[in-house]
């Protein structure tokens, strides 16, 4: 009889974990799959707390750096970008009123922070103890210096040294030191990285999406399971003893091995979760990945294996547990276990602190081998070389921190541009002082300082830009009637990349542009014409229940044929390279007969990929010739629905007959087909007389028929509950007439554009083409969910275009005249192409409008990819706009092109009002720009929508930026060139890494310095201070944002045209430019 | 030869004397260098003009004249310190007494490796740790061979010729007479290790030549089982250094094994060997060059401390990875080429010795590798100075790399003796020593 295994813990402990867990997961953000890109913020989950202490916390758990490096802000310095005067404002709230005098210069507190900050006087230098080589000038200073400070500025003893490693490092054990680590640390063990290796073993072959040739067997199990299931096959992974008994012992449940773990690590519960954070941050590529995995419930990955973190945290603690065993077993012969390793630090401090010194390389060469020695040969000398150390390199080390104490003033005489010599006549007490101011402000306080004084400058210059636009250009009156129709209007995403093509559009004729979020405000999942999945075309903060499809007009159904036949033919060419090359043995002959078929490609991309691509192109087209589709606005009506489904599941039934009975051609009635569904409907009643003898006919018996019915509804699923499920698929396609009016309406009223209509108005998406980029959705749409918005913009002008849904706007007060015709349209990023959709539609009245809009927007192309070369790295001069054209045509189709284009890098502000604001200013493609007018929102709902929808992603984009360049190995992607896409879902770098999180190095840097600079978004809001306020108080995200300073927030209040500043303490303070 | 052994007195003179008038200028850190360099060049200078009047070494003319390049090039890299004094004179004095070995015959050769063992042993004890750790091993391998030179002096064959090969096992470094060897790595000041690992070699396998002829089957038995033993143990130790010494200590040791090894089984030391010596010691002397650079800006750290220099010393990470290429047998540099040279030779025959002899220079690319590696690459430590090599300590290792390549295409000619001695002839000088 089979033993039934009880577990030890109940459903309640478990419970507890994985609400744990799930708090623990806090500090990993969630990794969207590469294809749809999603720009997010890495500490998201950290934003209740102030901006600095996410920071900190981020670099605690994570190890990451949230502001650039000094260096790179004193090279801002010395450029001009930070001024000292805004360095002075950012220092404020650490001066203090001392001061004392050095020769004849009083020198005061704030005077010394500055220099720490633009001469890097509180780098902590180490001072080498028996360096042979003098650094830097004046070496006979140092010493007389060093000698004057003398006994003032001494290094802790070794036993203090001792005491204060042991001290700290009790107390941040468990917190901010896992055992695997500490063992690591002391050990000298590598037990982290084994572990890393292992889980990305795991993870890279459990959650691949279709990559893998051979996918891991047993996934369905989970991760946790498929990960039993197999690694009691491994021989000793990671040398682990004795490890297939115990992982064929292991509990059934993920958190029983869990809880077992932390039990056997002796985990207080006092800090678990703060542990697994720990344990999260050790991977927060693939952890990540796994966190978004576990949420989407829908998604058919998760659906078929599923993936969370506590079946990763199972695999990961069973790997901690045994490893440290092992290493503490082995090395110190203790339990690895908490309470032993914090009795072990204390009862062999003096062991533990040089094993540790020795691990982290910090002893001298000499010592080093001393320790090793000890340890190989188990003798107990440990205090005895401690004291030794104490009195061969106490003296030495006092020397050294003395010499690097005198080299600090002496930069510090230069930064105040003192006279060194006036030093030697200071007294000692006072060059004390000065070196406590200093250590007082250590490098890692100047994060904040510096970022503050950075956005400071950026802030002001915009600000001074939009006071002088606004007070020259006189603010229209909504009210008031324009005199002028415009050529064209048209609507762009408030994307960064927007604001230059705008300018360029409206300086090229009388073209007015409005911004908005890329979707337009049209929630769908898309599904193209051809294509076998969804895109859900919203931001990834929304949900939808409305779809649209792509379908070929109606007109053309021989020519959908002919392509439908060609496309076929086309993806089994596809398949069969596909299959020949994955498979074990064809591979050595195709390599042979089919490898020279590859040279034309490679040729052709490399050396002229231009050319190459619009060959391929053209012999796409010749091959395939494109179709006029359309994009299923209404909603099907019931009957529609239903006939739609009836449709569908004949088909399937012809292809069962085919398939089971060999049934086909004209033996197929379409009654024994309409019998045979109605039957699998109805379920298990006596067969129906029609379908009897529609059976009979074709020589089928009664077994067979009911077998063959049985199989159509376990097998083909045609039963009730699913043709219900089908049915209200199908219901969701389209939007009814009421929806259709909503979403022009709010569309319309956010974006201000509510009359004096032109005769054409464009919705235009935009979307961005490049090769070989696996980062090319993160080009796309942010709005759009990482997509394309092209769907969007059609289904938004298909809707406006319909006289029902203008007849029920002008009810609302929407006006459209009957000869505004909407257009859809898409800019590429990369090439500054325009391309509009639905032509077909367009009357031909508008064709001189049309051929004027195309005109105005190939020249504004032109312009814009004019301006932008300007700005690209390796384009040396200026270009003319026909060469421009050129180059940004060839980036985007070059497979070898690591910045196809800069994207939304840059980005700094977020600006909501009327393009009168910004009409005039060349904003250099920095700037989100929405459109708003706040008199056409008396009730701030509009304002609402804004601040909690557009916002939001405007900041997940400015922190995804913001993180990428501030540290790109830990919060960013690091280089393109070693990137390697991992079960099409995300990228590695090289063959075995963690999933890289954010963007690639080569986004955001230019050489060695950002093109990006990282500073926290400043949100501009045309509006009364009272509304911003009132919704503020109304949404907690809002309140993180501006009172924990991850947005700045700056309000021009029309009540009496001046701005102001939102202070994070919730009070409003009058905008003054500081005086430079 | 009267003229030759004037000669001979003129070029152990010329360092020796340098080294005696360096003292004056003792006080001045700057001019010592200078001067010390200058007697180098001397030397050299003078044993290029002299060399026509010079008895030619059984190992050619080669590495005569790159004991006073290389004793040169650790010069002009070191940085300017008052602690550097000794070294610098220490130089000029082992330069003297190396030319002299080289050049010399008889017993005064003998008489000046007992002035070598005893100088570089009581060096050793100079340059003891503060901390009160002497390095016994190194000064006793030293003592004996000292004691070793005196029995060859003294002593009739077969006692003198064993007396001899040991002396030449601690100078050509072989297992168990290698603890001089590493411990004149370890803890020896300024340039000199980085002079040593070329002159001690340099010494031992001069020695070497004279007695291969005379060497019994049991004796070079005995040989290739050292040889066998010191290039596994050389290559263990050094994959499990953590201080840069002391892998290139144990790297030299594996790599001069298999130079023990060829001659042993060979019994022959063409050309190649030459090349393959030469290299060998200046890819190591330009390793410790290097790596002195470092110590100098940071003092002797330990392996790990030091990492991602190349972002911030891109002179020093190029040559270094030169360096390293050399040292791991790489073409075009010479230690390619003599070791190729040496496996190519009619006389060698394939064995279990040879796959263990690819291995160890296979393994040697490993740690070599993964030491420079170490230094170059990974976190660069944001609480140090950094500064790239100074123009001296440039063209010191700018210098080292390009005579490895040099060594790589020059003739095999160039290392030949310009009268090639008969075996017979050099066993009959051999035993001449004891008459």
């Amino acid at each position: 009889m089979e033993q039934v295994r009880t577990s030890p813990h109940s459903d309640m402990q478990r419970m507890e974990l994985r609400g744990i867990i799930r708090l623990s997961s806090e500090i990993i953000a969630r990794y969207w799959p590469m294809r749809t890109f999603v720009h997010h913020n890495p500490l998201h989950s950290l934003e209740y707390l102030k901006f600095d202490e996410a920071v900190k916390r981020g670099r605690q758990l994570l190890g990451g750096n949230g502001y650039l490096p000094s260096d790179v802000y004193r090279g801002y310095v010395r450029s001009g970008r930070i001024r000292l005067p805004h360095l002075d404002v950012a220092l404020k709230p650490l001066v203090r009123d001392l001061h004392l005098t050095l020769g004849s210069r009083r020198v005061v507190h704030v005077d010394v922070l500055r220099a720490c900050l633009t001469h890097g006087l509180c780098t902590s230098r180490e001072e080498p103890l028996d360096a042979l080589s003098e650094q830097g000038s004046e070496p006979n200073l140092v010493e007389t210096l060093a000698d004057r400070l003398g006994s003032a500025v001494a290094s802790p003893s070794v036993s203090e040294h001792i005491a204060t490693a042991v001290r700290d490092d009790q107390a941040s054990l468990g917190r901010q030191v896992t055992l695997s680590h500490w063992c690591d640390r002391i050990l000298g063990t590598q037990i982290v990285d084994q572990i890393n290796s292992e889980l990305i073993k795991w993870c890279e072959a459990f959650l691949d999406e279709g990559h893998a040739t051979w996918p891991m067997p047993g996934r369905e199990q989970g991760f946790y399971g498929a990960w039993k299931s197999l690694a009691q096959y491994e021989w000793s992974p990671c040398g682990i003893p004795d490890s297939r008994r115990k992982i064929s012992q292991l509990p059934d449940e993920p958190e029983d091995t869990v809880l077992d773990s932390l039990a056997t690590l002796a985990i207080p519960a006092a800090f678990r979760q703060d542990y697994l954070s720990l344990q999260l941050a050790a991977l927060p590529g693939w952890a990540g990945f796994i966190k978004w995995r576990g949420d989407q419930t829908d998604y058919e990955w998760q659906q078929a294996y599923p993936a969370g973190l506590v079946k990763f945290m199972a695999v990961r603690l069973w790997y901690v547990q045994e490893l440290v065993q092992k290493a503490c077993r082995e090395k110190l012969g203790i339990e690895g276990n908490y309470h032993v390793v914090l009795a072990y630090m204390q009862s062999h401090s003096h062991a533990y602190y040089l094993r540790r010194e020795r691990a982290a390389g910090r002893l001298p060469a000499i010592y080093a081998e001393e320790v090793d020695r000890l340890i190989r040969n188990g003798i107990d000398g440990w205090e005895r070389l401690a004291d030794r150390y104490q009195v061969e390199f106490g003296p030495r080390h006092d020397r050294a921190v003395q010499r690097a104490a005198a080299r600090r003033l002496l930069a510090l005489t230069q930064a105040l541009e003192v006279a060194p010599s006036v030093l030697i006549e200071t007294p000692p007490n006072d060059l004390k002082v000065l070196v406590e101011w200093m250590d007082a402000f250590p490098e890692s306080d100047h994060g904040p300082v510096w970022l503050r004084a950075f956005e400071a400058g950026y802030q002001e210059q915009l600000l001074d830009s939009l006071v002088r636009a606004t007070s020259t250009t006189q603010l229209a009156d909504p009210k008031s009637v324009p005199s002028l129709r415009p050529q064209s209007q048209s609507v762009y995403c408030i994307d960064v990349r927007s604001e230059p093509f705008r300018r360029h559009l409206e300086s090229a004729g009388a073209n007015e542009t409005y911004g908005f979020a890329g979707f337009f405000a049209v929630f769908i999942r898309h599904r193209a014409w051809g294509k076998e999945h969804d895109t859900e075309q919203f931001p990834v903060i929304m949900r939808t229940k409305n779809e649209v499809r792509e379908i070929p007009r109606n007109y053309l159904d021989h020519a959908m044929s002919g392509h439908e036949a060609r496309t076929k033919l086309v993806h089994a060419g596809h398949t069969l390279l596909h299959d020949l090359k994955e498979n074990v043995v064809t591979p050595y002959v195709m390599v042979e007969s089919l490898g020279w078929f590859y040279g034309l490609p490679i040729i052709g991309k490399t050396v002229l990929p231009a050319l190459y691509r619009r060959w391929a192109t053209w012999l796409w087209r010749r091959f395939v010739p494109s179709l006029g589709t359309c994009v299923t606005v209404d909603k099907l009506a019931p009957a529609e629905a239903e006939e739609m489904l009836t449709s569908e599941q004949g088909a399937t039934i012809r292809t069962a007959l085919q398939d089971r009975l060999g049934l086909h051609g004209s033996r197929v009635t379409p009654e024994l087909v309409e019998a045979l569904r109605r039957q699998a409907l109805n379920g298990e009643g006596t067969v129906e007389l029609s379908l009897s003898e529609a059976a009979q006919r074709v020589g089928l018996s009664t077994e067979k028929l009911t077998a063959f019915v049985e199989a159509l509804r376990r097998h083909y699923r045609i039963d009730r509950r699913w043709a219900s499920a089908q049915k209200e698929r199908i219901t969701r396609t389209g939007f009814t007439l009421e929806e259709q009016v909503l979403t022009v309406d709010t569309a319309l009223r956010m974006m201000g554009l509510t009359r004096n209509f032109a005769r054409l108005v464009l919705f235009c998406a935009h979307g961005s083409t490049s090769e070989n980029n696996p980062f090319e959705s993160a080009l796309d749409c942010g709005a759009c969910g990482g997509n394309e918005g092209k769907p969007n913009a059609r289904v938004l002008a298909g809707m406006a275009n319909k006289p029902r849904v203008r007849a029920w706007l002008a009810k609302k007060g929407i006006e459209i005249p009957a000869d505004t015709h909407f257009l859809a349209g898409q800019v590429d990023t990369a090439t500054d192409e325009v391309q509009l959709f639905d032509l077909e539609e367009v009357p031909e009245t508008h064709a001189e409008d049309l051929a004027r809009l195309l005109a105005s927007l190939k020249e504004a192309g032109r312009r814009t990819s004019q301006e932008r070369c300007a700005r690209l790295p390796d384009v040396a001069a200026t270009l003319t706009p026909d060469r421009a054209v050129a180059r940004v045509y060839e980036r985007s189709t070059d497979w070898s092109q690591v910045r196809p284009e800069w994207g939304l890098s840059g980005n700094a502000a977020f600006i909501i009002g009327r393009r009168e604001l910004t009409k005039t200013l060349n904003l250099d493609g920095r700037v989100f720009l929405h459109s708003y007018d706040y008199r056409a929102d008396p009730t701030e709902r509009l304002l609402e929508v804004l601040m909690t929808a557009p916002q939001v992603v405007a900041q997940w984009i400015n922190m995804e930026h913001y993180f990428s360049a501030a540290d790109n190995e830990v919060y960013g992607g690091g280089s393109k060139v070693y990137h390697n896409v991992v079960g099409r879902i995300g990228i590695m770098s090289g063959p075995w890494s963690d999933l890289r999180l954010g963007l690639a190095w080569q986004t955001m840097m230019n050489g060695d310095v950002p093109y990006h600079e990282p500073m926290r978004l400043l949100t501009v809001i045309e509006a009364p201070r009272a509304r911003i306020e009132r919704l503020i108080a109304r949404h907690e995200v809002l309140q993180h944002y501006y009172h924990h300073e991850w947005v700045h927030l700056i309000a021009l209040d029309p009540v009496d045209g001046a701005w102001y500043r939102y202070l994070p303490s919730g009070t409003w303070s009058p905008v003054v430019p500081v005086q430079v | 030869m009267m003229k030759g052994q004037a000669v001979q007195i003129v070029l152990v003179a010329i360092p020796l004397m340098g080294a005696a008038l360096g003292l004056l200028v003792w006080s001045k850190p700057r001019q010592l260098k200078a001067w010390s360099l200058f007697v180098a060049v001397a030397s050299l200078l003078m044993l290029a003009g002299l060399s026509g009047r010079l008895t030619v070494p059984v190992e050619g003319m080669a590495l005569l004249y790159l004991l006073p390049v290389a004793a040169g090039l650790s010069l002009l890299g070191q940085p300017i310190h008052r602690e550097n004094r000794p070294a610098w004179v220490m130089t000029l004095v082992l330069l003297s007494l190396g030319l002299g070995v080289l050049g010399s015959m008889d017993g005064v050769k003998l008489i000046l490796f007992v002035l070598l063992f005893g100088l570089v042993g009581a060096l050793l004890y100079r340059y003891r740790s503060i901390s009160g750790s002497v390095p016994w091993w190194g000064i006793g391998t030293y003592g004996l061979g000292m004691a070793c030179a005196i029995v060859a002096l003294i002593a009739i064959p077969p006692v003198s010729s064993v007396a001899f090969l040991v002396s030449c096992a601690i100078l050509l470094p072989l297992v168990p007479f290698h603890g001089g060897y590493v411990a004149a790595f370890r803890g020896l000041p300024g340039n000199l290790p980085a002079f040593l690992a070329l002159l001690l070699p340099s010494l031992g396998f001069h020695g070497l030549l004279t007695l291969i002829p005379g060497l019994s089957e049991s004796t070079v038995q005995m040989l290739v089982i050292l040889a066998i033993a010191g290039m596994l143990y050389g290559s263990l130790k050094a994959l499990t250094q953590s201080r840069v010494r002391l892998v290139l200590a144990y790297t030299g040791l594996s790599f001069f094994s298999i130079l023990w090894w060829y001659i042993a089984v060979t019994r022959t030391a063409p050309p190649q060997t030459v090349v393959y010596l030469s290299s060998v010691g200046l890819a190591t002397s330009g390793l410790l060059l290097a790596w002195y650079a470092i110590q100098s800006r940071y003092g002797d750290v330990d392996l790990r401390a030091i990492r991602g220099l190349v972002y911030r010393m891109p002179r020093f990470a190029i040559l270094i990875s030169l360096l390293a290429l050399a040292a791991m047998g790489l073409p075009p540099f010479g230690l390619f080429s003599g070791f190729m040279g040496m496996l190519l030779a009619p006389s060698l025959i394939f064995s279990g010795a040879l796959l263990v002899a690819l291995v160890t220079w296979l393994a040697a690319s490993w740690y070599i590798l993964e030491m420079v590696q170490g230094l170059l690459f990974g976190p660069q430590r944001l609480d140090l100075w950094y500064e790239d090599l100074r123009r001296t300590e440039f063209a010191s290792l700018l210098i080292c790399v390009l005579l490895l390549i040099a060594l790589g295409f020059a003739p095999s000619c160039y290392f030949e003796s310009g009268t090639p001695m008969s075996p017979s002839r050099v066993a009959m000088e051999f035993l001449s020593w004891n008459k």
